[in-house]
């Protein structure tokens, strides 16, 4: 067995045979080197990894009751998870769950001389660069800003605070800036809009509701004092 | 890929679900999601408990669970015949993403064929599918060799013509 898959990319039984350390790190290095995708998808398997499990299974009465015959469904829930290429839902508030027409925003922070993607709730500190992912099925324009304790928006991409129109794109699409953070501390939010229009940062409401037109995803993160 | 060696014997349930839990869960979310993927982890391993396994040694743990999950899934979901909303609410989860769309041709093929198939034609399709598994790896995993593996598709695909004919 490889732990390719026909268009070869790693398959999910692969992933899972490098994480119980079935197959070596050499096998699928190379390939890991070359392909974010999967880079990515083995991140978030590793993250899963170490969550804890439910409680361990003990015998029950059997015959349990049978949920019962519901319809036809079933054959279209197989069918759905084939083109579900869309609707990646990685870690809670890194990627965001969506719908077909939702936006997915995925943070990045540099630290120790490596990209490590950060989990909402999670604490930053002043200086600290961040980069940003998308993952948006539907293409439309975008734009990704920052909102500090203070209310003020701040444009991260593009970094003139307007939007720029983008097509759709299956899989996570690394955003051409970075920025760090200022010294102004409390709660942060990173967001993600997608609009059917043009967007600037100067017409973002103080709400932090989407304009209308726009999806959004949010990161919030809490920013530590100087 | 290393194989195991052959008679190797799979350590005790509990051990198994505190080292591969996570995996099975994991592969579980292909198919369910929130409380309902741990019922369902939950009951593979009571599987497991009350009528041993069937492990024999020629796979690895990771394979054997995978598959057993996957035909457990399987067949939960056909008996079920759950709605169509199931992955459509949830999505899949980051690990499993596809990385590559699958055809138009290919959805509406599963959908017509779901409850026409028998268990062992169903888990090829979304090994083949779904998994995006070469052929010999799919041969691998039933026990078959890729040749059949192949003819079996091919059936697949001669039953789905049939009832696009029909």
């Amino acid at each position: 067995m490889t732990p390719f898959r026909r268009d070869g990319h790693l398959s999910d039984l692969g992933l899972e045979l490098l994480e119980a350390g079935e197959i070596g790190r050499e096998v699928v290095q190379e390939h890991l080197d070359g392909c974010a995708t999967c880079r990515a998808r083995w991140q978030a398997l590793a993250d899963d990894d170490v969550l804890p499990l439910p409680a361990r299974p003990t015998p029950r009465p059997a015959n349990r009751p049978n949920p019962g015959w519901l319809g036809l469904g079933a054959l279209v829930a197989l069918a759905a998870a084939v083109v579900l290429v869309v609707l990646l839902r990685p870690r809670p508030d890194t990627f965001r769950p969506r719908g077909g027409d939702g936006i997915g925003l995925e943070v990045w922070v540099e630290r120790d001389g490596r990209s490590v993607p950060l989990v909402g709730g999670e604490s930053v500190v002043p200086g600290e660069r961040l980069g940003f992912r998308i993952i948006d099925p539907r293409g439309g324009h975008l734009l990704v800003a920052g909102r500090d304790a203070t209310g003020a928006w701040y444009p991260c991409w593009p970094p003139d605070g307007r939007s720029r129109e983008l097509g759709p794109s299956v899989d996570p699409r690394q955003l051409d800036a970075a920025v760090a953070f200022d010294d102004v501390p409390g709660d942060e939010e990173l967001v993600a809009l997608r609009c059917v229009r043009p967007i600037a940062l100067t017409s973002l409401p103080p709400s932090g509701q989407p304009p209308e037109g726009c999806v959004q995803s949010v990161v919030r993160l809490h920013k530590e004092a100087p | 890929m290393s194989a195991p060696d052959a008679g190797a014997a799979l350590p005790p349930v509990n051990e198994l679900y505190a080292r591969h839990g996570r995996a099975v869960l994991r592969r579980i979310r292909r198919f369910y999601d929130g409380p309902e993927a741990e019922e369902v982890l939950h009951e593979v391993f009571e599987t497991l408990l009350r009528h041993g396994h069937t492990f024999r040694g020629e796979a690895s743990p990771t394979t054997w669970l995978y598959r057993v999950t996957t035909r457990h899934c399987l067949g939960r979901l056909r008996n079920e015949r759950r709605r169509a909303e199931l992955f459509e609410q949830h999505g899949a989860p980051a690990w499993a993403a596809p990385v590559t769309p699958a055809d138009q041709e290919t959805r509406a093929t599963l959908a017509r064929l779901w409850n026409q198939l028998d268990p062992e034609l169903l888990e090829i399709a979304v090994y083949h599918w779904i998994d995006g598994l070469p052929r010999d790896d799919i041969g691998a995993l039933l026990g078959v060799t890729g040749r059949t593996v192949s003819n079996r598709l091919q059936q697949l695909v001669k039953l789905a013509r049939a009832e696009e004919g029909a």
